[in-house]
């Protein structure tokens, strides 16, 4: 009798244990989705609020309107047409670039397990601004029309990160290994873009420089399909595989022992943030800083585990290219200052007074 | 896991619904590019200097210019008063454009703001053939706003160049006046440089930069257009002019082994807006000192000059031509007075400037 009240106060006690686990687990859980809730509010508020900024002058009631009248009717005015047609792209651009270039940062960092680790790692802006420097230069390419230059800019941006791929299939090299492989195919192509610049007509040279620094000036709508179309196809793939990186992250060895692929797992995600990269790339340029330090900045926050950092870093990645395209289209108008320097000046405080505030380790 | 997935994905989704929804919006602008029969004379179309064919169904009243070549020649032919907006590169010269450089400013000579321009409700933007490039301007800017690509700037295209601007902005008749002017000075200059065989002509090198490096300079090809075309108009032989690349870095043990007969200093240091030429001077005292150049023969003959770009790489570059003839060939064009003909180009074609050249101004030095 006492041996089975025993056992049932041992059951009801390993209950209320794991009644406290659940709870504890549960608000953990959402803490970290009440974040990425926060996150895409701040995403929303971000690009409405960019919406209604801009050198035309058009007050905030008038954009609204403009914007709910062009739902239903043709563009009819300047006003109406620099709403659409000049914010509204731009601003979708900036969403999906900065979502884009997040998340392959945050899966990047994951499986290369290295702070420094960027969607560029694997030089993919190199090779794609060498793929954009032969159409402008020489004229070779492949595509067609407009998106000649996009298409070939994407081919070239695969090729390191495929290089880079090739080592991990024939080799088995350290995640240290890969980054330098990265950085040898950044010089190569970097080398061959000079290469063929050298003696290039300079105003070719000065297209050629422009289009390599990050840029969101070239947005259309023309481009708004294809660039939510890579992301709608890699980001999902991705989001599947957070769990195997959380995984992974407990080194190699334990990985296998728990049952994950680690070689299939890596040259996957390697290869869908290949494409995303290369496929945000071949639209605007290398933006840098966005996809290296959102990453950070969730992680500080929220923790590494990928299931919520990654969509977490998107929309963090989608906030700080809203902010910083809004920024540098503004506080120097009619100039424009390169976004690049906008991210890295607007991101910078932030992720230091996150890394000051942090007191263990965080990474 | 699924908790995060699916609303990631329909996210995604309504983006992209929402992007091909709306791809097509800006085809959509209706904001009537005919016209067509309304205004005697139109259309009108031309083949601008990046290549494009642009029709025009009605008089260009609205002007926007991104470049200070572009507004001096709209002025030369007459139509300051339509220009309504232009980059920043005009508040540079508020001697030389006493009315465009207070014009609201749509941004800089290599990127404009769309935004302004439509606000300004502009007919059209002419800007250089290849700065900014389309993505600025034609791939953001309406149908209804033309953007016209020329340079202004390459002496072997201005003549062309200007007769189109004269046609597409219906002043044909201020255009001639111009051409006229231009034709009688350029005839002369080239009719007697066709007299001199190759051997004659004097060798010339062009000095590009004025930086720190002594050992290799930086000059100016054949492909380079500008002050290398009118070198060879003037009847000089540029000593870089096949080079492959279209500014070329040369060492200095080439120029000493070419031993050319002239240097000249292309130089940014001058123009209207200068009255002290100290800065022209110095680097006229830089090239002197280079390295070497104390045994060249240019020097050792005093064939040292600098030249400001504004009467080389604008609609007055035949006053920079008449001063290469002059230095090059000074006996045959003694008559030539190039001060006079640039007196001449400011007082007929720069509009209501009141300008005296002999005390407004550094375009060579020495003078």
């Amino acid at each position: 009798m006492s041996a089975s009240s025993e056992t049932i106060s041992k059951q009801e006690k390993a209950k209320t244990e794991r009644a406290r686990i659940t709870a504890h687990y549960n608000k953990f859980i959402k803490k970290k989705t009440i974040f990425i809730f926060f996150l895409f509010i701040l995403v929303i508020i971000a690009a409405g609020i960019a919406a209604t900024i801009g050198a035309y002058q058009i007050t905030f009631t008038e954009v609204y309107s403009i914007l709910f009248h062009g739902l239903f009717y043709n563009v009819e005015s300047y006003e109406q047409y620099a709403v659409w047609d000049l914010r509204l792209p731009r601003i979708l651009l900036a969403i999906f670039a900065g979502a884009g270039l997040a998340v392959a940062g945050t899966m990047m960092q994951g499986i290369l397990k290295n702070p420094l680790a960027e969607p560029y790692t694997m030089g993919i802006a190199s090779g794609a601004a060498f793929g954009a420097a032969l159409v402008i230069v020489l004229g070779a390419g492949i595509g067609a029309g407009r998106y000649l230059l996009i298409g070939n800019a994407f081919v070239f941006g695969l090729i390191p990160a495929f290089v880079v791929l090739a080592f991990v299939l024939y080799r088995k090299p350290t995640p240290g290994v890969l980054v330098l492989a990265g950085i040898s195919m950044l010089y190569i192509f970097s080398a061959l873009t000079m290469l063929i610049e050298f003696p290039a007509n300079p105003d070719a040279v000065k297209v050629a420089t422009f289009w390599a620094i990050g840029s969101l000036e070239r947005a259309s709508w023309q481009d708004i399909f294809p660039i939510a179309l890579v992301l709608a196809c890699c980001i999902p793939l991705l989001m599947w595989k957070t769990w195997d990186v959380n995984i992974l992250n407990s080194g190699d060895e334990t990985a296998e022992s728990i049952g994950v692929n680690v070689k299939r797992t890596k040259i996957f995600i390697m290869m869908v943030s290949a494409v995303l990269t290369a496929g945000v790339v071949c639209f605007v340029g290398a933006i840098g800083f966005v996809g290296l330090v959102s990453p950070h900045i969730c992680r500080m926050i929220i923790g590494a585990d990928n299931r919520f950092l990654l969509p977490a870093s998107a929309m963090f990645g989608a906030v700080l290219l809203i902010v910083a395209d809004t920024v540098a289209r503004t506080i120097a108008a009619p100039l424009v200052i390169p976004i690049g320097i906008v991210t890295a000046i607007i991101g910078t405080p932030l992720f230091l007074y996150l890394v000051l505030k942090k007191k263990g380790e965080y990474w | 896991m699924k908790a995060t997935v699916i609303p990631a994905v329909i996210i995604i989704l309504v983006l992209i619904l929402t992007a091909s929804h709306f791809g097509e919006v800006g085809k959509h602008l209706d904001l009537g590019v005919s016209g067509a029969g309304t205004y005697p004379g139109y259309p009108k179309s031309i083949v601008d200097s990046a290549g494009n064919n642009i029709t025009i169904y009605k008089p260009l009243e609205r002007i926007i210019v991104t470049n200070s070549n572009a507004a001096e020649a709209i002025r030369v032919v007459g139509a300051q008063n339509r220009v309504i907006g232009a980059t920043d590169s005009l508040k540079w010269y508020p001697t030389f454009f006493p009315k465009m450089h207070k014009l609201p400013v749509v941004g800089k000579w290599s990127a404009v703001e769309p935004e302004l321009v439509l606000q300004l409700d502009a007919d059209c933007v002419f800007t250089y053939t290849s700065d900014p490039s389309p993505a600025y301007l034609e791939d953001k800017l309406p149908p209804t706003i033309k953007v016209i690509r020329f340079d202004f700037f390459k002496p072997e295209a201005t003549r062309e160049e200007m007769l189109k601007l004269g046609y597409i902005l219906g002043e044909e008749a201020n255009t001639s006046k111009y051409i006229k002017w231009h034709d009688k000075y350029v005839d002369e200059i080239h009719a007697k440089v066709a007299t001199k065989t190759e051997v004659e002509k004097p060798i010339v090198f062009l000095n590009n930069d004025f930086d720190d490096s002594k050992t290799e300079r930086k000059t100016y090809a054949r492909e380079s257009g500008g002050i290398s075309i009118l070198c060879e108009e003037a009847g000089g032989r540029n000593i870089a002019a096949d080079c492959v690349n279209a500014y070329p870095i040369i060492g200095m043990g080439y120029i000493y082994e070419t031993d050319p007969d002239f240097v000249i200093g292309y130089s940014y240091r001058g123009g209207y807006e200068r009255d002290k030429d100290t800065g022209m001077a110095n680097e006229y005292e830089y090239i002197l000192n280079l390295p070497g150049f104390d045994k060249i023969k240019a020097v050792e003959d005093k064939c040292v000059y600098t030249i400001s770009s504004t009467i080389v790489s604008s609609p007055s570059y035949l006053c920079g031509l008449a001063n290469l003839a002059k230095w090059f060939y000074p006996d045959d064009f003694k008559d030539l007075d190039p001060q006079a003909i640039h007196q001449e180009y400011v007082d007929k074609f720069c509009g209501d400037i009141d300008l005296n050249l002999s005390k407004h101004g550094v375009f060579v030095y020495p003078r």
